[in-house]
């Protein structure tokens, strides 16, 4: 099975980056190339869309693992999104959920996002 | 692939060419022919309405002196007051002057002219050089009933006869002029003057007639006696028994009564005497009313123009031949460097990348074509060589990785397949891995009172987590050597995994030490699938709870979880390449078909449910299909 990968813009310079199909120990490079030529330090916001993910193996856990340390690093935002029982599931047999910011849907994630906004100029 | 001579492009590019040539020269020798017959038809309606006429004229022109004697006799006698002496004395001068004139006479009413004589017919004709006297006025002759002086006087007006047989004068055949005699005072009918021709001569001009090779002409009267005939046997013949008997007579003479005007004509008739078609032209002769007849076959030319055609199509077939002959050799000549060209395919195809090529001295399609080819060579005998290259290499890191494989597998006991059937317990464990080193591991160590155990799945597969199952394993031994309890061991190894691990490797695992007289069991997990129970009550998971993968996150405590063995309970524990092995559907193995297939395995024995576990997994993810993921089983029984 392959992956399907389209990154589009979002808002204050963010990324969505949505993947169908199969992530795993094959197609992860494919992800990891994509994620090494799109995330740059000016991203502050990384959203992964798995919304279209039928499958998700411990070698695409991996690449995402590296994704968020890389967006922790920055002092972006690493935001995971749509993500169905099946693969949701992966997440919860290794606990990786736990520091995650985890959405299961679009809505949520904008509400969050929101929260986010009004806490920065509640800030300034 | 082998040519057949009959395709290839030297004949086809022949076939093409000298079909249209035999086409095109086929067109032209065909309309030439056709052509050619339709000026011959009005050229040889030319010749032959020329003929006629010249023929016309000829036989006209004696016609017209010899009228011209007879007038002028017939003038000079009618002066009143002539005598007999003169009148003698006038013909014998007008017969010499026209050597055509054979007689000449002058034949009278009785008692007109002169007065003194009933019956007067003087008749001179040539004999050699002389003139013989005949007296025309005789009892036996009675010359006033002959047809050429009855019918003038009664028509009153010149008149030619017909052709006759003369047995009283020259014994011959002729036509006489009769011309009526006027008195010059009273201008009565006083008598005739004649002129006589011999149609010898007729037979002459008829002979002299000719059109073509075989054309002929002949003449025939008003009647349709033939006078003159080139075939002398059908001389004073009808004229339906001259044409031939393919013609119907009445046809013939339908065409004769319908061209019967002065003005010539020319029609187009079968042959009478041969095959084809004849031209025949018809003029009549003004004075007599005879006709002239020319006939010209068709034939006599017809051979001509087909002659022509014959040689025009041997000049055309020889052309086509050498045509083809020239296509031949000059397809050959730019084709031939085609067919070695294919050979040294062939050779090359088969390996030999030395093979000759045809020299790429053209300036054409196929030198650059045989250019290109060399070039392509080249490329080919780099790339191969590149190929042997890469092939050594990736030869000489296989060796190395089966090397790697040997040093991973005796990092774990048994080389990665262990059975042991003690007092206390059975232990069944197999690692298999997906490639030839994987990232999937276990652990046993027996000690005095107690079994220690750990299962465990480095993220992907492969030499990157061949190395850090390699590191995990390592600090697995350190725990066992500090003896510390399963979730010391985890927070321990996960401190250490964590540091410095930018490539966020992690491994899921599940760790455990038995105490073999009691049953009593600690466990920890990491992130790790919850191992299976199967006791003689049911077959379950059984959740351990606990923390996240190693490697993720550094300053986790993993707790201790404390249960219970019963007696004969089975705890198996794996890795997702059994319960994530895929069908040739995508469809998953799953947990609960494990389960499943464990309550329904009879034996308790720990490597029969071993085995059969494997291959229900391998059966489920088909034989072709290469395995997943790297497989782990760890099964201890308790007795």
């Amino acid at each position: 099975m392959s992956l399907d990968i389209v990154i589009t813009p979002e808002a204050n310079n963010g990324k969505r980056i949505s993947i169908a199909g199969s992530l795993d120990s094959n197609t992860a490079p494919q992800l990891q190339q994509s994620i090494d030529n799109e995330i740059s330090d000016s991203v502050t916001a990384t959203i992964i869309d798995f919304n279209g993910l039928d499958f998700l193996s411990s070698a695409g856990l991996r690449v995402i693992f590296k994704a968020k340390k890389l967006m922790d690093g920055n002092g972006g935002k690493f935001l995971l999104v749509n993500l169905q029982p099946q693969i949701k599931k992966v997440f919860e047999i290794i606990k990786a959920l736990d520091g995650m910011n985890v959405f299961k849907d679009q809505e949520e994630m904008d509400e969050y996002l929101a929260a986010m906004q009004d806490k920065v100029k509640e800030g300034e | 692939m082998k040519i057949k001579s009959s395709q290839s492009l030297a004949s086809r590019l022949s076939l093409w060419i000298v079909s249209l040539a035999i086409v095109i020269f086929t067109s032209v020798i065909t309309t030439n022919n056709y052509l050619s017959r339709a000026l011959l038809d009005d050229y040889v309606d030319k010749l032959a309405r020329a003929a006629t006429s010249s023929t016309v004229d000829k036989i006209e022109s004696v016609f017209d002196r010899a009228e011209s004697s007879a007038d002028s006799l017939a003038s000079v006698v009618a002066i009143a007051g002539t005598t007999e002496d003169e009148v003698h004395k006038a013909i014998k001068s007008l017969l010499p002057i026209n050597a055509q004139t054979f007689g000449m006479s002058v034949a009278l009413e009785p008692h007109s002219l002169l007065d003194t004589v009933a019956d007067f017919a003087p008749y001179y004709y040539k004999k050699g050089e002389a003139l013989i006297y005949e007296n025309l006025a005789t009892d036996d002759y009675d010359y006033r009933n002959q047809f050429w002086y009855s019918e003038t006087k009664k028509i009153n007006a010149p008149l030619w006869s017909d052709p006759y047989f003369d047995e009283g004068g020259g014994n011959v055949q002729m036509i006489t002029y009769s011309k009526p005699i006027y008195h010059s005072v009273t201008k009565e009918f006083a008598g005739i003057a004649t002129a006589d021709i011999k149609l010898a001569w007729l037979d002459k001009i008829a002979d002299e007639i000719k059109v073509g090779r075989t054309g002929y002409g002949y003449i025939i009267s008003r009647n349709d006696i033939v006078i003159a005939h080139p075939d002398r046997s059908l001389n004073m013949k009808n004229l339906a028994d001259v044409v031939s008997d393919d013609i119907k007579p009445e046809d013939w003479q339908k065409y004769l009564d319908s061209k019967s005007s002065s003005a010539s004509v020319s029609l187009k008739v079968p042959c009478p005497y041969q095959e084809g078609n004849c031209r025949v032209a018809i003029e009549s002769l003004a004075n007599t009313g005879w006709k002239v007849i020319v006939v010209s076959p068709e034939q006599d030319y017809l051979s001509d123009i087909n002659r022509l055609t014959r040689n025009i199509s041997y000049v055309a077939a020889s052309g086509i031949i050498i045509l083809f002959l020239v296509i031949m050799v000059v397809t050959h000549r730019l084709t031939s460097p085609l067919s070695n060209l294919a050979l040294a395919t062939k050779d090359i195809g088969a390996g030999n990348l030395d093979a000759a090529l045809p020299d790429a001295i053209r300036r054409d399609e196929i030198g650059a074509l045989t250019e290109d080819f060399s070039s392509m060579r080249s490329a080919l005998k780099t790339y191969i060589k590149e190929v042997r290259t890469a092939t050594a290499k990736q030869q000489k890191l296989e060796s190395e990785i089966q090397i790697a494989k040997d040093i991973q597998m005796s990092m774990i006991p048994q080389y990665g397949n262990a059975f042991i059937d003690s007092d206390e317990f059975q232990l069944y464990a197999l690692l298999r891995p997906a490639r030839t080193v994987g990232g999937d591991l276990y652990y046993f160590q027996q000690t005095d009172k107690s079994l220690h155990f750990i299962l465990g799945d480095v993220s992907d597969k492969g030499v990157p987590a061949a190395l850090f199952m390699a590191k995990t394993v390592t600090l697995y031994t350190r725990a066992l050597r500090d003896k510390l309890s399963p979730g010391e061991t985890f927070t321990m190894m996960n401190d250490i995994l964590a540091e410095n691990n930018d490539a966020c490797m992690f491994v899921t695992a599940l760790c455990g030490s038995i105490e073999l007289k009691t049953g009593s069991i600690v466990m920890s997990n990491a992130g790790h699938m919850d191992p299976i129970i199967r006791d003689p009550v049911d077959t379950r998971a059984q959740e351990i709870k606990g923390a996240t993968a190693l490697g993720l996150m550094d300053a986790i405590d993993y707790p201790d979880i404390e249960f219970r063995l019963e007696h004969d309970t089975s705890l198996i524990m794996y890795t997702d390449g059994i319960s994530e092995a895929h069908d040739v559907d995508n469809k998953q193995y799953s947990d609960e078909r494990l389960i499943e297939l464990i309550s329904s395995i009879e034996s308790s024995n720990s490597e029969d449910i071993g085995h059969k576990i494997i291959d229900s997994v391998d059966n489920f993810a088909g034989g072709d299909t290469e395995q997943f993921d790297d497989i782990t089983l760890l099964i201890i029984r308790y007795h």
